[in-house]
């Protein structure tokens, strides 16, 4: 191999194997460990992001008017845009926020504020929504990111939870107390009001913002940051020795998605026309968990595909309203149990096995050598 | 001054029902490297297991539902325990998924509550009705009974701790797994009944808030918050430490409550736990939280 294998796996020590080979100065490799990765490439990344897309594009076409199922899509992609945002601090930066929905919240009610309190035109909200999401997640990064990994999915929880009673005692400054903000002016194109009887122009827009969501988190990920947090989550100490700084690419990567989150919260405000602290609810929070965890955490595009499944199932689970979340509570224990890469892991082991039954050999299992393996005085630690 | 003083009072008693608790969070951490969050919806358990039997259907006295409850969430955490965190003991990313599995657990749990007793809120009757005057404050007996019953609680935890070999045991594996399975601990049946006893004692704070606080299927999260900012105040895994955290806290909810509203509570304690992180990192008593 005279290239540093971008596959998955374990790459930190491949990485440590193409240093060695640069000491030894025999074939020099093709790339230096921390230099770009092919970004534009075509891979399985990319090609599964493209498809969806373009389906997504022309699907209207075959939907037509059927206001019901567009509806869906729209709230699809607005979720979908969510969790490939919370997924790059999941599943790529190793950073266990549980506050994600806060951003979305506050981005929603930045925009709401702007258009119904302050009167400036909604489109605004985007921006400022974005903005909100990226600064709140930068500002609560920065003490949390200090410290260790758990302490992160602790402190974000807290402000999660913290966020629903401040929105609520908040009615002085305009977030509406209990009720929220209500009714929230839809956005304007030339002089006309976008209603909810029309979907399409709902639906293209929530195609661009997913797009963005999807194009960012993409180019994050198959960037000089995605691939230092790959080599932070195989060998620490070598990254940090390559004058990596776990918390200056984390708190990057935490305003990246905040931003993205903020700015689907923007939307989301206008186009349901109603934000409120019931945002903040278990539901909302189970609903995106799910949808991280069908699709596969670390697996771009996988959440996004998530997101997709769990509204249309959702919405097909609708008569058993009361036993729709006891089913994806079992769920998400389920397929941490038995699927933990979810829907893209289940496709890589696929591969694998369709790659192994054609070139007829059986390779070696995949383990790292600092693995315990089944030593069970290690599993404690 | 004398409404301070009563107020003050009963911040004390929940700051020791508020140890319950947390010790109970802080020790699945500190022993057994678990964060817990179904541990609201344990709660939530321990309370309606209490209204069944105390209110619902059985009518028994308080006595006999601690007598009935405190095992059977002590056989529920050890049943969790095995079925559920000790499978993924093997896996590398051990923390992430059993934070993804008892979040799972603890909306399962939650909606079984919602779907079996339905969403209208439920109460305990209080323990023992009426209130007494000492020395020109009036303190209800239900605030004395909850003081006594969780002080007796906590030393004998404590006492557990300190003299059982089983505690023993429980404090070598928080010290080192490792050693501790040298010397011939059986690791898993410490996690096991580490589990189980804080099971136990969230159980037994649900029982105890109940007739402060209205039963809610949902109720839990709010405890499992509270829980998690008096572990991290602090310090994870310090027993001490979450002592000294859970009086101040239960302290400031009396006053907070008192003067501004229930509402104001949380981000009041949130403010506390930002301002004590950023003097101590690692909580009061926290030892390393801080990555090198």
């Amino acid at each position: 191999m005279s290239e540093i294998p971008r596959g998955s796996g374990t790459r930190g020590r491949d990485l440590v194997d193409g240093f060695a080979r640069l000491a030894e100065r025999r074939t020099p490799p093709a790339r230096l460990p921390g230099d770009r990765p092919p970004a534009l490439a075509l891979n399985r990344q990319s090609g599964m992001t493209i498809g969806l897309v373009v389906v997504l594009a022309l699907l209207p076409l075959a939907i037509g008017d059927n206001n019901y199922t567009m509806r869906l899509l729209v709230v699809s992609m607005i979720w979908g845009g969510v969790a490939v945002a919370w997924d790059l601090l999941l599943g790529y930066a190793g950073v266990f926020n549980l506050g994600q929905v806060g951003f979305f919240a506050l981005g929603a009610y930045a925009s709401a504020m702007l258009s119904e309190n302050a009167g400036l035109n909604p489109w605004w909200g985007l921006p400022v929504g974005a903005m909100t999401g990226a600064v709140v997640a930068v500002l609560l990064g920065l003490p949390s990111l200090r410290l260790a990994g758990i302490y992160v999915a602790l402190l974000t929880l807290a402000f999660y939870e913290v966020l629903a009673p401040l929105l609520t005692v908040g009615q002085a400054i305009g977030t509406g107390g209990k009720r929220g903000i209500s009714p929230i002016s839809p956005y304007s194109i030339a002089g006309h009001e976008l209603t909810s009887a029309q979907q399409v122009p709902w639906y293209y827009l929530a195609l661009g913002l997913f797009v963005l969501c999807l194009v960012v988190s993409y180019f994050a990920i198959n960037s000089r940051f995605g691939t230092s947090f790959i080599a932070l989550h195989d060998s620490e100490a070598f990254a940090q020795s390559l004058g990596i700084s776990r918390y200056r690419v984390s708190l990057l990567i935490v305003g990246v998605s905040g931003a993205l989150t903020g700015l689907m919260g923007a939307f989301y405000a206008h186009y349901t026309g109603v934000v409120s602290p019931r945002i903040l609810g278990l539901e909302v929070f189970i609903y995106l968990v799910i949808m991280v965890l069908l699709g596969g955490i670390g697996k771009f595009p996988g959440p996004a595909i998530g997101a997709f499944i769990i509204i249309f199932v959702s919405d097909f689970l609708r008569a058993f309203e009361r036993w729709r979340l006891l089913i994806f509570g079992a769920l998400v224990i389920i397929i941490v149990m038995v699927a933990p890469r979810g829907l893209m892991g289940a496709l890589d082991s696929a591969q694998t096995w369709w790659r192994r039954r054609r070139s007829g050999h059986t390779p070696p299992p995949h383990r790292p050598k600092d693995d315990p393996g089944s030593d069970e005085v290690m599993e404690a630690s | 001054m004398r409404e301070f003083a009563e107020v003050l009072i009963s911040g004390l008693t929940i700051g020791i029902v508020y140890f319950l608790v947390a010790v109970g969070f802080t020790l699945c951490y500190g022993v057994g490297r678990v964060l817990n969050y179904s541990y609201g919806s344990f709660f939530t358990w321990g309370a309606y297991l209490a209204w069944v039997l105390a209110v619902g259907y059985a009518g028994l006295n308080y006595f006999l539902v601690f007598l009935i409850v405190l095992p059977v969430m002590f056989l529920f955490g050890v049943m969790v325990d095995q079925v559920l965190i000790r499978p993924l003991r093997r896996r590398p990313e051990f923390d992430f998924s059993v934070l993804l599995v008892t979040l799972g657990l603890a909306v399962f749990l939650d909606n079984l509550v919602l779907v079996i007793f339905g969403a209208r809120t439920k109460s305990l009757p209080e323990f023992l009705e009426g209130s007494v005057k000492i020395g020109g404050f009036t303190v209800s007996w239900q605030l004395i009974a909850m003081f006594l019953f969780a002080l007796v609680v906590a030393v004998l935890l404590f006492a557990f701790m300190a003299k059982t070999r089983t505690g023993m045991s429980m404090r070598a594996v928080a010290q080192d797994p490792v050693g501790a399975r040298i010397v011939g601990i059986p690791l898993f049946r410490v996690y096991a009944v580490t589990f189980g006893i804080s099971t136990m004692l969230c159980g037994a704070g649900g029982i105890l808030l109940a007739p402060r606080f209205f039963m809610t299927p949902l109720g839990g999260w709010t405890f499992l918050v509270k829980a998690l900012i008096i572990v991290i105040a602090g310090g994870l895994g310090s027993i001490r430490g979450t002592l000294y955290a859970s009086f101040i806290l239960g302290v400031l909810e009396a006053i907070v409550g008192w003067q501004l509203g229930l509402l104001w509570v949380m981000p009041f304690w949130f403010l506390v736990l930002f301002l004590i992180l950023l003097v101590r990192p690692a909580g009061l008593f926290g030892a390393v939280a801080r990555k090198g």
